[in-house]
């Protein structure tokens, strides 16, 4: 997506909410501050918008509009012929076998939310990365990787660390859909990358 | 009824050492009746655990089922070695305050009568402790569970009981010298239960995924409704000895207060079921083995007081608070696996408020009424506050709640390394020796 694409998505999204001075506001703190950031970064951007009380108890309305309004233009994107976001994240040329196998799971999770919720889970793991006790170049590698900036190349990371990524896209996939479903994605998904992967062992990665 | 007598003397002159027929007294008779009564009833309260067990599985997913049968055994073991070596003598020790016992702690000298009575009491506490584990099934963690258990085997039991219950020696609790009525422990042992339930589950916090990011509640269905069932009936059975074995003699009371359980029972399931249907809601397993769980915690304190038509009223009653309660906490957002805070706790406190106000010969009395209503409420405070503070620090010490990826993984797997269903699930856990260097 290019900047003028985020920017028009933002103000669609915050039309219903807010107008005319506000909304310029809120403009104006998009280009300054979040425009180049990633899309992970929406979250603060609503926590900073609407920190005074007036806008406070929309914020959760507002960040669903927000994530519509860009998941639908991803799902534009996703439709052309040659998708960057396909590229980020399956051009696996350069990785290790277990490196590949813990990308698909871990894509093949989050997709299975579908549509909305796929999103929403993806930022939650987005979110959550920060907080994970690792080194701050596997971090950001691995939210790159997530934002679908760039792919997962080169980086080595650690069994437990890749187990904890999965977990966070199976605790997003409780939170947004409940853990039912979370357990049978979770099953489905297991499967589905088995078949991909045959002469690794998935389950070594949950 | 003289030739019984004979027959049953000659019977037990069988199995008394140095005995011989003719030298039993009718007294020594009736303390032999009164020894083998309770002994069965301390049993049949024993096998309670076998129903607790298969309840809190069956409604508890898959691969958690090992993790929450643990708790449940483990509760036995670990309560009945406290409750002998402490709870006892604070629940029935000799009580001069009124507040607590301060003998017979690791009892070694008792009389035949009274190894008897601490055998039935000990099963008591582990049912207590039994009802906070449902509550707090697929998140908490094993050791931190069973430290919970010990302090309540050994602490706030044994203490709210010496107040309403003690002392079996000298003195007596100041809820006993009140007025307070709780034949079978309504209170003492089912509500204290549900209010440590609940400051658990409140430090613990809500399974992943149990409420949406906007507050609504999903259903976490359990695994097996057969079990649920199977153990709903088991512990109905148990529950004869539980409320008639309170007697502590075999004497005639015992046919009403029996026939008072089961009607209560029988008519928990009918008010969940009527309230259900008012409600326009679907009539479920979970929910009717629920109602007549209630309908037995709500008849427990009364059983012995009250007309068999009280007796229905007050199980009628309890069956639609457990159609309710659960509702109510939801709206909180707290999460209890089995509804126990409803079934043992709610139903426990209208059980005591019922029992004061149905009482066979003096109803609606008010000075009864407020007593129970004492009751209730310092059950509350005690039980709730201690327990919260007690939680509070063991999680901070040892921590409570299960990771979220052994939440993911399920408790079977990364407590026990054990699954209960390996032909459905992740077969890695077989593999004991890698999961144990895993921990």
């Amino acid at each position: 997506m290019t900047p003028e694409q985020k920017r028009k998505a933002v103000e669609a999204a915050l039309m219903p909410f807010i107008h005319g001075k506000t909304l310029a506001q809120a403009l104006v703190l998009w280009d300054e501050k979040y425009a180049h950031k990633p899309t992970f970064a929406l979250q603060h951007y609503l926590r900073e918008l609407c920190s005074d009380i007036e806008l406070a108890h929309m914020r959760s309305r507002m960040l669903q509009a927000l994530v519509t309004t860009f998941s639908s233009l991803q799902d534009q994107r996703q439709d052309k012929p040659v998708a960057p976001h396909n590229k980020a994240t399956t051009d696996n040329s350069h990785s290790s076998p277990e490196l590949q196998m813990f990308m698909a799971l871990v894509e093949q999770l989050i997709n299975s939310a579908k549509g909305d919720n796929a999103t929403r889970v993806r930022l939650y793991v987005l979110e959550n990365i920060e907080k994970l006790p690792t080194a701050p170049n596997n971090r950001r590698a691995l939210q790159s990787w997530l934002n679908q900036i760039a792919p997962l190349t080169g980086t080595t990371l650690n069994i437990h660390l890749m187990q904890q990524v999965i977990n966070l896209a199976y605790v997003g996939l409780c939170e947004y859909l409940g853990p039912i479903k979370a357990d049978q994605f979770l099953q489905d998904s297991v499967s589905a990358v088995q078949r991909d992967f045959p002469k690794l062992r998935v389950q070594t990665l949950l | 009824m003289r030739f019984v007598y004979l027959a049953l003397s000659l019977f037990f002159s069988l199995f008394s050492a140095g005995s011989f027929a003719g030298e039993i007294s009718l007294t020594d008779l009736s303390q032999s009746l009164n020894s083998s009564w309770i002994l069965v009833a301390g049993v049949l309260v024993f096998f309670m655990q076998a129903g607790f067990a298969l309840v809190e599985s069956g409604m508890s997913r898959a691969k958690n089922a090992v993790n929450v049968i643990m708790k449940n055994y483990m509760d036995v073991c670990v309560c009945s070695l406290i409750f002998w070596a402490l709870g006892y003598g604070l629940m029935f020790g000799i009580n001069t305050t009124g507040w607590f016992g301060s003998s017979h702690f690791l009892p070694a000298d008792l009389s035949d009568w009274d190894w008897t009575f601490l055998f039935f009491q000990m099963m008591f506490a582990a049912t207590t402790t039994t009802i906070a584990s449902g509550a707090m099934a697929e998140r908490v963690h094993f050791h931190a569970y069973l430290i919970g258990a010990c302090v309540i085997a050994g602490f706030i039991y044994p203490v709210f009981g010496s107040w309403a219950w003690g002392s079996n020696y000298q003195g007596e609790g100041w809820l006993k010298a009140m007025g307070f009525i709780d034949f079978a422990g309504s209170t003492v042992v089912h509500s204290i239960g549900g209010w440590i339930a609940l400051a658990a589950v409140i430090i613990l916090g809500p399974r992943l995924g149990r409420f949406s990011p906007t507050g609504e509640a999903r259903s976490i269905p359990g695994h097996n409704l057969t079990m649920v069932a199977l153990g709903g009936f088991i512990l109905w059975f148990g529950w004869f000895g539980f409320n008639a074995g309170s007697t502590l003699a075999a004497n005639t009371s015992l046919g009403k207060i029996a026939l008072n359980t089961h009607l209560a029972a029988c008519s928990g399931a009918l008010g969940y079921m009527l309230i259900s249907k008012l409600c326009k809601q679907s009539i479920l397993l979970t929910g009717t083995v629920n109602g007549s769980l209630g309908g037995l915690v709500g008849i427990t304190a009364g059983c012995a007081s009250m007309e068999p038509m009280f007796a229905m009223l007050t199980g009628l009653i309890a069956g639609a608070i457990s159609f309710l309660g659960p509702k109510l906490l939801t709206s909180f957002k707290i999460d209890d696996v089995v509804d126990a805070i409803s079934v043992h706790g709610f139903c426990g406190a209208w059980g005591t408020l019922a029992a004061g106000l149905f009482y066979a010969g003096d109803m609606f009395n008010a000075d009864k009424v407020g007593v129970q209503l004492i009751g209730i409420a310092v059950a509350f405070i005690w039980g709730f506050g201690i327990a919260f503070c007690s939680y509070f620090l063991i999680n901070l010490l040892v921590g409570m709640r299960a990771s979220s990826l052994h939440e993911q993984r399920g408790l079977d797997f990364t407590e026990h390394a054990e699954i209960g269903y390996p032909e459905f699930q992740d077969t890695r856990a077989l593999n004991q020796e890698a999961l144990n260097a895993q921990r």
